[in-house]
């Protein structure tokens, strides 16, 4: 009686076994497989997700870059067009001024020459109508006082000076 | 013959007019003839024309050459 109720116990026991083990042979086969399935796939994405935003923030840092390489030579070639037009201009603004300075020394230099010559110009004017009012005074004078004596010593002295060589 | 015009002004006689022809004379020899020009311009003195050679003894010759040295000094 005893044998038997051990024997049943033990059917039991290894039918809840079997159970056991049928159940867990279906669970994961049904359940476990799938949703482990799911688990990788969604771990998968989130990690490609993840990856992704990190070459995109990786890319946006090498965009950011680049932006910033750009506006920094941008500024550097900037700050050279405007040192080579402020050297251009100096330059012009030195070539401007010398060429100013010679051509105020050469309208001061004309100036003086035409000064000089008006001066000599109206010197030589004024000696010449001197010159030719003393004649003319000298002329009327001569043409009063000249007398037959004045004539012949003018003669006497031709003669006298040309001597007997001419 | 020589040809010299001689040139005077109307004060000058005919004693004078000799003297000068005298003296060309003596400097150019005998073989001259004179024709006398009167004008009183030169105010004194004469001026001789022998074949285009000028011998100039007027006061307005000595006029002309101080005016121009005045001029030009």
């Amino acid at each position: 009686m005893g044998d038997i109720v051990i024997s049943q116990v033990a059917k039991d026991l290894i039918i809840n076994i079997i159970n056991i083990v049928v159940l867990f042979v279906i669970v994961k086969a049904l359940v476990y497989k799938p949703v482990k399935k799911f688990l990788s796939e969604r771990t998968k994405r989130v990690e490609d997700t993840v990856k992704q935003a990190e070459e995109k923030l990786i890319e946006a840092e090498n965009t950011v870059r680049q932006k910033d390489s750009i506006i920094a030579e941008g500024e550097s070639k900037a700050s050279a067009i405007i040192s080579e037009a402020e050297d251009s201009a100096q330059k012009n603004a030195s070539a401007i001024i010398e060429e100013a300075n010679k051509k105020a020394e050469q309208i001061i230099e004309k100036a003086r020459k035409n000064a000089t010559y008006e001066h000599d110009t109206m010197l030589n004017s004024a000696k010449e109508e001197i010159a030719g009012l003393a004649i003319n005074i000298s002329e009327q004078i001569l043409l009063r006082e000249v007398k037959k004596e004045d004539n012949q010593r003018i003669i006497d002295d031709f003669f006298a000076e040309s001597g007997e060589d001419k | 013959m020589t040809k010299v015009i001689i040139t005077v002004t109307s004060s000058v006689n005919d004693e004078q007019f000799k003297s000068i022809c005298d003296g060309l004379k003596r400097k150019f020899g005998n073989d001259l003839s004179f024709e006398k020009c009167v004008d009183d311009g030169i105010i004194g003195g004469f001026i001789a024309d022998i074949s285009g050679d000028i011998y100039d003894a007027s006061i307005i010759s000595q006029l002309k050459k101080m005016s121009k040295h005045i001029s030009i000094g």
